[in-house]
């Protein structure tokens, strides 16, 4: 399983990526939106497409929710699964990002577990870990 | 953002609650190990983060600042980056990682304010920062080590 | 930070020894985070707390109480999702089926917590059979704290993160400061109850009852009692639905195993008074 770390923070890139690599993912990270969108066209090109993305809301050149929906745009892209994942948690921020196609959103600050929960509710969790 | 906007935000149980759900999340797996404490005096060695909250139509922010003694700052960095304890703590992981605390804690404050606000990057420095007037203080311990997290109006 | 080395490898032991829960060094933290309130109650510190737990003269309860507090986790929504698609594919439509007329469904959800499951139900029940028919669950716990938040429908960010889909999360929430609260619809739906599974059961009859991972930590006898008072309060072909990993195969011969996926659901048989 591939994921796409998407945050203009190195320490949450990497905070993130360790939980999915725990469950058997292997990364690729983007600091913005447009680096995220060169590296999905990147993967397309090589038939490795993502399974999942994990999308920060703010950051600069091209933020979030306007990747989201350039994303969408592409039907080709339509089997990667675009989760947010930010401090935006305003009721209608939420909204506006599953409106815009985000199929599912994770609040910061997240546990380990809150993350491999949204996992597995969408059927993304290749590895079941027991977490003591 | 009008003197009324920061009733939300400059409330000490509201920045010690945002602050627990922080630290809790991020660092120890759900559980609250921060607690409130008395705010730190000046210090000599000191690493401060903070962020800004502003809206385009108005000349007032918000600045939310994070503040410890460099030791208890690489406690916290190494903690958050699950380092082992003899790893080194470099300058770029300090500058991200405490930044990073200073945006999570920050962001989550924009989210009660009444009207939807900009967050600005974080900075991180080595000398205390401040803004106009200084409008809510909770000083906090977690583990060995002790912060403070400052509000101030900024304009 | 109170605790010796050696008064956390004891507690550690404990627990490992009860409930298979690993403390590895490092989460000496965590058991003060953790023992600080029962300490508080008796006016010591941790660590004073925990050499009187040695010395064995605190009760039998005090050491449980430890244990409990060890391992209680955070509750999620929707757990194991299973049982929430097994309500909806097969036994609300079976009971609708089965019966001319439904005017309400009952349900019972035992072990409630802090009321994610009961919530969950209603959740449910509301989005995929929005025409009906109505429900009400009753939802039960023994713990006075516990109950007590469930019935404020509040949740922290935390508790909202873990297992509840984002189109849940707008559709029946709404922000309060940090925190976030359940419509007054969905809440006005459940009505919390202190209750003792050791004692008479609540009040049926229930067409479905919730009574997970909770059966596990009994012995056979008391199981098959627990059981035979359900079978009194649930209508011949009512349904019990139990954790993942659990069965009554073995312990109450009146429940049949409907087969639904992987879950852990069983139809009462008409007919059976043993």
């Amino acid at each position: 399983m591939r994921a796409l770390v998407i945050d203009d923070s190195r320490t949450m890139r990497r905070i993130i990526a360790g939980i999915l690599r725990g469950v058997g993912y292997d990364i690729v990270e983007a600091g913005d939106g447009q680096e995220a969108l060169d590296a999905m066209a990147a993967a397309a090109a090589e038939d490795a497409v993502f399974d999942l993305c994990c999308i920060d809301w703010n950051m600069p050149v091209m933020d979030g929710l306007t990747f989201v929906t350039k994303v969408r745009e592409h039907r080709e892209w339509r089997g990667v699964t675009l989760m947010m994942v930010t401090t935006e948690s305003e009721h209608g921020q939420i909204v506006r990002a599953l409106a815009a196609g985000a199929h599912e959103y994770l609040i910061k600050p997240f546990t380990p577990d809150a993350l491999r929960d949204k996992l597995e509710l969408l059927g993304l969790l290749p590895v079941q870990e027991e977490v003591l | 953002m009008s003197p009324l906007d920061t009733a939300t935000v400059a409330d000490t149980e509201q920045i010690l609650a945002v602050a627990q759900e922080v630290f809790a999340a991020l660092i120890d797996d759900g559980e609250v190990l921060l607690m409130e404490a008395e705010p730190l005096g000046p210090l000599e060695d000191v690493v401060v983060a903070w962020v800004d909250m502003t809206r385009a139509d108005s000349p007032f922010g918000i600045r939310t600042s994070v503040r410890a003694p460099r030791e208890d700052a690489y406690a916290v960095v190494r903690a958050l980056l699950r380092m082992a304890p003899d790893e080194e703590v470099t300058e770029v992981d300090l500058v991200d990682a405490f930044g990073e605390i200073a945006n999570v804690v920050g962001g989550n404050l924009k989210s009660l304010l009444p009207e939807h606000a900009v967050l600005s990057l974080p900075t991180v420095a080595t000398a205390p920062t401040m803004g106009d007037e200084l409008i809510a203080q909770v000083g906090l311990a977690w583990r060995d080590a002790a912060l403070t997290i400052c509000l101030w109006t900024i304009s | 930070m109170t605790l010796t080395t050696e008064n956390f490898s004891y507690v550690a032991d404990l627990v490992r020894r009860r409930s298979a829960i690993s403390l590895a060094p490092g989460k000496e933290y965590l058991v003060e985070s953790r023992l600080l309130p029962l300490a508080r109650r008796v006016g010591k510190s941790v660590d004073e707390y925990v050499v009187g737990l040695r010395r064995g003269v605190a009760p039998t309860l005090e050491v449980e109480m430890v244990v409990e507090a060890m391992t209680t986790n955070e509750t999620s929504w929707f757990r194991d999702i299973q049982p929430f698609e097994a309500l909806t594919q097969h036994i609300v439509p079976t009971l609708l089926a089965e019966r001319k007329f439904v005017p309400s469904l009952r349900i019972w959800s035992a072990a409630c917590s802090t009321g994610q499951e009961p919530y969950s139900i209603a959740m449910t029940l509301a989005e995929e059979f929005p025409q009906g028919p109505r429900f009400d669950i009753t939802a039960t716990d023994l713990s006075n704290e516990v109950l007590d938040r469930a019935r404020s429908g509040l949740f922290t960010q935390l508790e909202v993160n873990r297992g509840l889909a984002a189109k849940h999360l707008v559709q029946h929430f709404a922000r309060r400061g940090t925190q976030w609260a359940i419509s007054d619809d969905l809440r006005s739906r459940v009505s919390f109850h202190k209750h003792n599974l050791m004692d008479a059961p609540m009040p049926g009859p229930f067409d479905i009852v919730f009574i997970r991972n909770v059966l596990i930590y009994f012995e056979m006898p008391v199981k098959q009692e627990i059981l035979r008072k359900l079978r009194s309060v649930v209508r011949p072909g009512g349904f019990l639905v139990l954790g993942a990993a659990e069965t009554t195969v073995g312990v109450d011969a009146g429940w049949a195993r409907v087969p639904v996926g992987r879950s852990a659901v069983y139809q009462l048989q008409s007919g059976r008074t043993t």
